[in-house]
């Protein structure tokens, strides 16, 4: 740790002391302002050319408030990857862009899902909240995602990364954090456009992926379609559970994935559908390596039409209306008799959202947004399960969400002030308050951030509840600083330190002494309060070189108590299969016009897991030593006219990948994907003559 | 740990080799200009005078600039004359402009011209406690655009009247 901070300290010094004052050259200029009113001069564009950098720090951040803000204004902390990153990165699926994010890490949950851990706390069901074009994507049934070959990047604008909690507006599937994916639009597709990816390890094929999107803007109507469908495996390495049964993964962890998006919008009137499909085949299960290979479905249909009207400049209306149906964990086949604890599993979860909301600005330093936000959760088991807490087939719970923010420009600092109050049928209520103080000083700027946030038990949580007892809504309490820096006009840096603190974290508890109780697991408000504590870096460089991008990410528990699930007897700094360092570094070189060659490294540091049990059948606690993996893209911008293509090679010293579970519950580490060398096409054909690559 | 040590030191070779020159942002100061010969325009002495003198304080582009603009318009009224100043000659001139190098001075300046009935300009944002009348800025939300802070208060103090051209288009600010 000592080294990774002085290594910290001394970049930050090194350009630091590279700061001599060195004023930008004025813009050459011939024209002619001599005559301009006041008024005009006002009205008059800005002739000032943005770099690329500033671009990005001026951009408008949607996620992290009700009314889109400046990243260095926004009161939340944020990174952004945008278009250019994403593909000069060579990213294969979703998981290679989380790299990009600081304090986010892999664990693997059970059945070969593998979802989020953020800041040191195992962070899957309702703590972080995925959206694709507003929409929320987390399954309605156990509020959780699933990573590997899924949700596609391949028409992605921009995503935003809200490292902290957003319940103030989203309500208990946000807790601590918020990553919110913005695909093109039709004006920006303007065309029909194809990509395939096909990665191979030693063993065995990783990725095949085609997509297709189309999309355009004719006068006040847009339109766009975006498709994918592909397949992957988890990994082709041997998985070896908890009682050292074997099998090999190559041919036994295949993800099969299907994307459909389609966007449409006429003037101030939008619609939105999302239908998405991941099919994956498991063997690890629970109790440990299956005898054979079952499937395991996610399937997800979202749909979205939404109103916006702008009365006047200062006041805006806003209504939506949404449905999500959710068919998560979806278990088919008969299971062998040895695997007799497996059964077939199917619900249908539906969401049904209405949210209105007003957007005043009544001085020029004051705006205002309130609104009221209602969801009716309807879940049914249409085979003949029943819900364990109820024992009824389907299930009903109404939250309504009044909620604020006051965005005040003040003489000293801007100040975000925001609440929303959930009142739910299912788990009473939740009150969450969010404060927000930005400032900017030359080049520096400020962030000093307070929120609360809340996970709401979700519909399975509540049925799985230990003893059948009513869930307590997880509530956490976040402060956060950040100082950010231009450096110059081409490179930025942020660093920011968090304090978290949750109580009544809703846990799956299992217990051991099963014979005294014939419902013996479920889910539970932990005792102990637990949190972390840590500092996130982040450094951007991008100019005509290419881009630079650094961030390092560092938690502690040991001012915390923490739940026994996650608890790490041998370091009580750390959390149970979460690392406590994570670097990414990542340079994309351009040379020449259209060639481009992207190295980047990645870093886990030192975890801990279960692998094994001993004869007695208690948990044996291994270490994982630092884990880096180097990779390498390189890629044309145009191969021929309208085509681009890439190559890469990731994971370049086949190190071994594993995701461990980051609470105790048996699950062995599962292995990750080895060497891969993977190929990109993409070919655009546009509408209008003039290309984007011209 | 090896690796790490290597990872390590390759980064800081990289980002040694990569352009590290800061900078500060620069206003348009062509545009700068002509804002300020149209502060001159909009705004009243009194007693109305005949000629201006714009005095700057400092090394600023926009001298040169202002020169020129005030060359092209020179069969205007009031005659304007615009010449670099010593911050102990700022009592001396009816228009000051504090360029953004010498705003550390400008506790100075406010004794200097308290109350006095000077249009005070400065090159940088919230000087208006310093008894400044219209401080530029560089409105990054709004595309690196040059805006600018009028202290109406501070005009007042000075006697001067601003019309509402400037009014309304400012970042009114106490």
């Amino acid at each position: 740790m000592n080294r990774i901070f002085i290594f910290l300290m001394s970049l930050l010094l090194v350009h630091v002391s590279f700061g001599q004052e060195n004023e930008t050259k004025p813009a050459l200029d011939t024209a002619d302002l001599s005559n301009l009113s006041i008024e005009e001069l006002s009205k008059l564009k800005s002739r000032y050319v943005a770099t690329d950098m500033e671009k990005s720090i001026i951009q408008a951040i949607g996620a992290a408030s009700h009314k889109p803000l400046p990243l260095r204004k926004t009161p939340s902390i944020v990174s952004v990857i945008m278009e250019d990153e994403i593909e000069k990165s060579g990213a294969r699926d979703f998981i290679d862009l989380l790299k990009l994010i600081p304090g986010v890490e892999l664990n693997v949950d059970v059945e070969g899902v593998v979802a989020l851990s953020f800041r040191g706390m195992w962070a899957n069901e309702g703590n972080i909240l995925l959206q694709i074009d507003g929409q929320e994507v987390n399954e309605t049934a156990f509020a959780g995602l699933q990573f590997g070959n899924h949700y596609p990047i391949t028409q992605i604008k921009k995503i935003e990364i809200i490292r902290g909690p957003g319940s103030a507006i989203y309500g208990g599937f946000a807790e601590y954090a918020v990553i919110n994916v913005v695909t093109k639009c039709g004006k920006e597709i303007d065309g029909i456009t194809g990509n395939l990816l096909a990665g191979q390890t030693g063993n065995g094929f990783a990725h095949q992926n085609v997509s297709v999107a189309a999309g355009r803007k004719v006068n006040d109507f847009s339109y766009s379609i975006h498709a994918l469908a592909g397949r992957g495996q988890r990994s082709t390495d041997i998985y070896r559970d908890v009682h050292d049964k074997t099998y090999d993964m190559n041919g036994n962890s295949s993800i099969r994935n299907g994307f459909l998006d389609v966007k449409l919008a006429y003037n101030n009137l939008s619609f939105l559908f999302i239908y998405d499909n991941y099919a994956t085949e498991i063997r690890d299960g629970y109790v440990g390596a299956l005898t054979k290979t079952y499937p395991c479905n996610f399937t997800s249909y979202m749909s979205e039409v939404k109103y916006k009207k702008e009365w006047s400049p200062k006041f805006q209306f806003q209504t939506k209306l949404s449905w999500k149906r959710t068919l998560p964990w979806e278990f088919e086949g008969q299971p062998a008799p040895i695997d007799s604890s497996y059964g077939h599993y199917k619900i249908i979860a539906d969401r049904y959202r209405a949210n209105v909301n007003v957007s005043w600005d009544p001085v020029s330093w004051l705006n205002g947004v309130a609104g009221v936000e209602g969801l009716l959760d309807n879940a049914y088991k249409p085979d003949g399960q029943l819900f364990k807490a109820d024992s009824t087939a389907r299930v009903n719970y109404f939250n309504y969400a009044p909620f604020i923010q006051l965005l005040m420009k003040t003489r000293f600092a801007n100040v975000t002030l925001g609440a929303r109050y959930d009142v739910s049928s299912a788990f009473g209520s939740a009150f969450n308050p969010r404060l927000g103080i930005t400032r900017k000083f030359g080049r520096f700027n400020f962030k000093l951030l307070y929120a609360a946030s809340f996970r709401a038990p979700s519909i399975e949580d509540i049925q799985y509840s230990l003893n059948k007892v009513m869930l307590n809504p997880e509530q956490s309490k976040t402060l956060e600083f950040e100082t950010s820096v231009k450096l110059t006009k081409d490179m930025f840096l942020s660093v920011n330190i968090f304090d978290v603190t949750t109580k009544n974290a809703i846990r799956y508890f299992v217990r051991m002494d099963s014979s005294n109780n014939g419902d013996p697991n479920g889910y539970r408000n932990t005792r102990n309060v637990i949190g972390s504590q840590g500092v996130e870096f982040e450094y951007k460089y991008k100019s005509s070189f290419g881009f630079i991008n650094f961030l390092y990410s560092y938690y502690t528990i040991g001012n915390k108590k923490c739940d026994s699930a996650n608890a790490v007897v041998a370091n009580r700094n750390s959390t149970l299969g979460i690392a406590q360092s994570k670097f990414t570094f990542m340079a994309s070189i351009n040379a020449g016009k259209y060639l481009f060659i992207t190295p980047s490294v990645n870093f886990l540091g030192k975890r801990y897991g279960y692998t094994h049990v001993d004869g007695l059948g208690n948990a044996i606690l291994s270490v994982f030593q630092p884990q880096m993996t180097f990779n390498l893209y390189a890629g044309c911008e145009r191969l021929l006219k309208n085509a681009s293509f890439g190559v890469g090679v990731n994971n370049i010293t086949d190190e071994r990948i594993v995701y461990l579970q980051a609470y105790n519950s048996m699950h062995a580490p599962l292995p990750g994907l080895g060497r891969e060398f993977y190929l990109k096409l993409n070919y655009n054909f546009p509408f209008h003559s003039k290309s984007k690559s011209d | 740990m090896n690796k790490t040590r290597f990872f390590f030191f390759i980064v800081l070779v990289v980002l040694g080799l990569v352009p590290t020159k800061s900078y500060s942002q620069n206003f348009d100061y062509k545009e700068n200009a002509v804002y300020v010969y149209n502060f001159v325009k909009y705004t009243n002495w009194a007693p109305r005078k005949s000629s201006i003198q714009i005095g700057i304080i400092g090394n600023s582009p926009v001298e040169d600039a202002l020169k020129n603009l005030v060359a092209q318009k020179r069969n205007g009224s009031p005659t304007l004359s615009v010449r670099n100043i010593s911050v102990n000659e700022s009592k001396n001139v009816d228009v000051l402009i504090v360029s953004k190098s010498e705003t550390d001075q400008i506790k100075k300046i406010a004794a200097i011209t308290a109350n006095l009935p000077i249009l005070v300009i400065a090159e940088k944002e919230n000087m208006s406690r310093f008894g400044v009348c219209i401080s530029f800025f560089i409105d990054e939300d709004n595309n690196y655009k040059t805006q600018y802070q009028l202290s109406l208060r501070n005009c007042k103090q000075r006697k001067l009247s601003v019309s509402e051209q400037i009014q309304n288009n400012a970042v009114l600010i106490r």
